[in-house]
């Protein structure tokens, strides 16, 4: 194999390849040059203030350093970090806000099984208007949030979801048919402006 | 799909607080001493067990 010896020439699997086999943190700040804008930007969606953003991604990045050699290279890595990032700020918004989501979901709690509209389809995600769009997110479960965002913002494919969240795609499918149930609901009970 | 409403969300991007990069190499600097230092007191059953059968071989040679 052929030395690369400007670093910035390495693909995310050698960096990664690199990082794990040493533990370099030399490489890892390669890393963290490559990604720390949109781990930060995927964490303030999660939190609620700039401050509760910087934190998350420097959790983000402490448990990257550590568990970097779970990353198999099934994926792209860009897909596995979106996925990482979003599993840890699930994690973090349901076990320090449990109390306040479930007081802000009490009107979408309420939907049954039956009020879900089976035509919600992907024409109805194109007609959301993105200011009252970050309500309604804001107003779903953290799960649902995520697997949101990977599909409709970073483009995952069902058996990428599949993959990153160690389900079956029809399991995938289901998830996401009543995340979007769910979101499209609660839009309209946003009171935007 | 057009007008995908999810590609405005969190637009434009925030830039990264500078200062932040310093704090995320300051623990990885320590958790890197962490991982070393459990390294030296865990034991590499792999290794152990290479070892033991090089070990007979060459005893039995």
């Amino acid at each position: 194999m052929q030395v690369k010896h400007n670093f910035k020439d390495l693909s995310d699997d050698e960096l990664i390849e690199g990082i794990v086999s040493k533990n370099d943190t030399l490489l890892f700040e390669m890393l963290y040059d490559r990604y720390a804008k949109l781990v930060y930007n995927k964490c303030y969606g999660f939190a609620s203030s700039i401050h509760e953003a910087e934190d998350l991604t420097q959790d983000v990045f402490l448990k990257l350093f550590v568990k970097l050699k779970t990353f198999k290279g099934k994926s792209k890595f860009s897909t596995w970090l979106y996925a990482f990032t979003y599993n840890h700020c699930v994690n973090y918004v349901t076990r320090n806000n449990s109390k306040k989501i479930e007081k802000q979901s009490v009107t979408t709690d309420n939907i049954g099984e039956d009020s879900y509209d089976p035509d919600v389809d992907d024409n109805s995600i194109s007609m959301l208007k993105v200011e009252k769009l970050k309500e309604a997110l804001e107003l779903i479960s953290p799960d649902e949030r995520m697997i949101l965002l990977l599909k409709y913002q970073d483009f995952l494919s069902i058996k990428e979801l599949a993959e990153i969240l160690e389900l079956g795609e029809s399991a995938v499918k289901m998830r996401l048919k009543r995340a979007k149930e769910k979101l499209i609901n609660v839009y309209k009970d946003v009171d935007y402006g | 799909m057009d007008n995908n409403p999810f590609s405005q969300i969190n637009k434009p991007l925030l830039d990264v607080p500078e200062e932040l990069k310093g704090k995320v190499m300051k623990d990885i600097a320590m958790a890197k001493l962490l991982m070393e230092l459990a390294s030296l007191f865990s034991l590499n059953v792999g290794n152990v067990v290479k070892r033991t059968i090089k070990n007979r071989k060459s005893k039995k040679k």
